[in-house]
């Protein structure tokens, strides 16, 4: 008797959890199954909400004035609004633009040249860079255990208030894992609930045509790196992935970004050279720079006339999605 | 009487029994090495500042048939904590095994598998934060009056794999001394004039990973 007990008390709590994670996350339909291991830190909502807070606090950083959201804030689908190169504390200016954080779940490397190779420890890469946060780990967690609030909150996720690395990178990879953008017009016309405008409707065909090979749908990246035909810059001689694998076939290659909400998240390219979309479509069009590893795709100029160029403008601004942009779960929260 | 038979029988490994208890020691040639204490190398006097490295993945042997493998994931052994260098294998019998097998660092799979806990958990500082991966071994000092060496030695991806796989013949005792000799690497080191300084995956990182774990010696 007691032996069933046991079994239907395991059996109830298995149950109570799938169903506690399956309320936090959700594949879109007819999307790819996630390439995040789900298993390893399953989100839960005490969880998401301690990565939420520790996501906004400055603490994260060596003066305390600079948080996660600084270069990464949520109306600008969570990159540096107006920046092309990101500044850290003390104003010290970094190397290259703050990519996006959308739909990292798909991800299977981060940063423009692939340095990291897992959500969970992506935190650490801003954390410990002397241009962005300038803080140690440890150190973090010190002043974290300090406070009444964190002992708290990890309390609440991890049922101890002991606070670790591990247990702050999980939090913040949770919070980060429900950026998961999939409501934009693109996707609403998918799904039949409305129609692109004809204009939208030929650049989404010219986009199949051109674009597609490398911003593959429904994500709109293929989670390659490519050489995508900019001039080298002269001041930060930035080599990419190369400086990654060292080799120099990886010269000049960057992280195919998503296009997701890319009209709200300018200025454009792992520089942030390019302040507009008509000046990304002017590159594509008539300015790549060819070297060795330049992609196939880009070795002619894409063939696009002034009508096609704002019709792909057009199509591109169907990806923006308001309800992510403006989702009050992502932003600063009031009362942690 | 039942339970309590099975109690005895649970906590029989910590009272010794069939336990294995391996003990670090880092030497330079004869010389044992100890934070901020000179050796001679080479006729230069020699100071370590960190001496840190990561052994993994113990694996017990008999012949060729696995015995046991170990539940612990990592250890990480630290100059600077005495108490690290002390590595107990409950429920290993000495006498069924004459081979243990380990890995000098952290596996590939490891280092790709997200964030991990205890040994492996980042703020121990063992763990780049520039770009992925485990620093399977920090070894930093100064060679004679001022010249400072720093060897963070790692890479996870090849061609750079720096773990090293060390397989050494055991006997039957129950307390072994393993030994890992810092005099070649250093002297390599101290040869090449200018390799002092080895801080990302490379070519020289892995040759001296190589050199290290070639040193690990089992002694009864």
């Amino acid at each position: 008797m007691k032996r069933i007990n046991f079994f239907c008390f395991g059996a109830l709590v298995l149950l109570l959890s799938f169903r506690y994670s399956d309320g936090i996350w959700k594949t879109p339909a007819s999307w790819p199954e996630p390439y995040y291991n789900f298993r390893k830190n399953p989100l839960d909502s005490a969880t998401v909400q301690l990565g939420r807070v520790l996501f906004y606090d400055p603490v994260l950083s060596s003066d305390s004035t600079i948080s996660c959201a600084s270069c990464h804030s949520p109306y600008n689908a969570f990159t540096h609004v107006d920046h092309a190169l990101s500044h850290g504390i003390k104003d010290r200016i970094g190397t290259r633009n703050s990519p996006v954080l959308i739909n990292l779940a798909w991800g299977n490397s981060f940063m423009w040249d692939g340095a990291v190779n897992h959500l969970d420890v992506q935190a650490l890469a801003p954390l410990e860079n002397h241009l962005e946060m300038d803080e140690k780990l440890v150190h973090v967690l010190e002043k974290l255990q300090r406070q009444d609030k964190y002992r708290r909150l990890f309390k609440a996720a991890f049922h101890s208030d002991k606070i670790t690395g591990e247990r702050f990178l999980k939090a913040i990879s949770q919070f980060m894992l429900t950026l998961v953008s999939s409501n934009s017009k693109y996707d609403k016309v998918l799904r039949g609930e409305l129609q692109f405008t004809e204009n939208e409707s030929k650049g989404y065909t010219l986009f199949k045509q051109h674009c597609a090979a490398c911003h593959t749908e429904p994500l709109f990246t293929n989670n390659t790196f490519q050489n995508n035909g900019l001039e080298p810059d002269s001041i930060l001689k930035d080599i990419g992935r190369m400086k990654i694998t060292q080799k120099s076939s990886d010269s000049l290659k960057f992280k195919v970004p998503t296009l997701r909400n890319i009209e709200r998240s300018g200025p454009y390219m792992h520089d942030g050279r390019y302040r507009s979309l008509q000046m990304v479509m002017f590159h594509y069009s008539a300015n790549i720079h060819h070297s060795a590893t330049l992609a196939n795709e880009l070795k002619q100029p894409l063939p696009l006339s002034e009508d096609d160029k704002r019709n792909i403008i057009l199509f591109l601004k169907t990806l923006t999605d308001n309800e992510f942009l403006t989702n009050k779960q992502f932003q600063f929260p009031r009362n942690p | 009487m039942k339970s309590a038979l099975t109690y005895c029988l649970l906590l029989l490994p910590f009272f010794g029994w069939n336990q294995l208890t391996l003990t670090v020691d880092v030497s330079a040639g004869k010389q044992v090495v100890a934070l901020n204490s000179p050796v001679s190398v080479n006729n230069q006097q020699v100071q370590f500042e960190q001496v840190r490295f990561y052994l993994s993945k113990f694996s017990f042997y008999k012949g060729d048939v696995l015995i046991a493998t170990d539940v612990v994931e990592a250890y990480l052994i630290d100059l600077e904590n005495d108490s690290t260098r002390t590595l107990l294998f409950p429920n290993i019998d000495p006498k069924l095994v004459d081979r243990v097998s380990f890995l000098f660092g952290i596996d590939s799979i490891t280092n790709t598998s997200g964030v991990m806990g205890g040994a492996l958990d980042p703020m121990h500082g063992m763990y780049w934060s520039w770009q992925s991966g485990y620093i399977n071994c920090k070894i930093e000092g100064t060679i004679g009056a001022s010249k400072p060496f720093q060897f963070h030695l790692g890479g996870y991806a090849e061609p750079f794999l720096a773990a090293q796989t060390v397989s050494l013949n055991t006997s039957q005792n129950e307390f072994f001394r393993l030994n890992i000799d810092l005099e070649p690497l250093l002297n390599s080191a101290i040869q090449s004039g200018d390799e002092t300084h080895v801080m990302s995956p490379c070519t020289k990182a892995v040759e001296y990973a190589r050199l290290l774990a070639e040193t690990i010696v089992l002694k009864p």
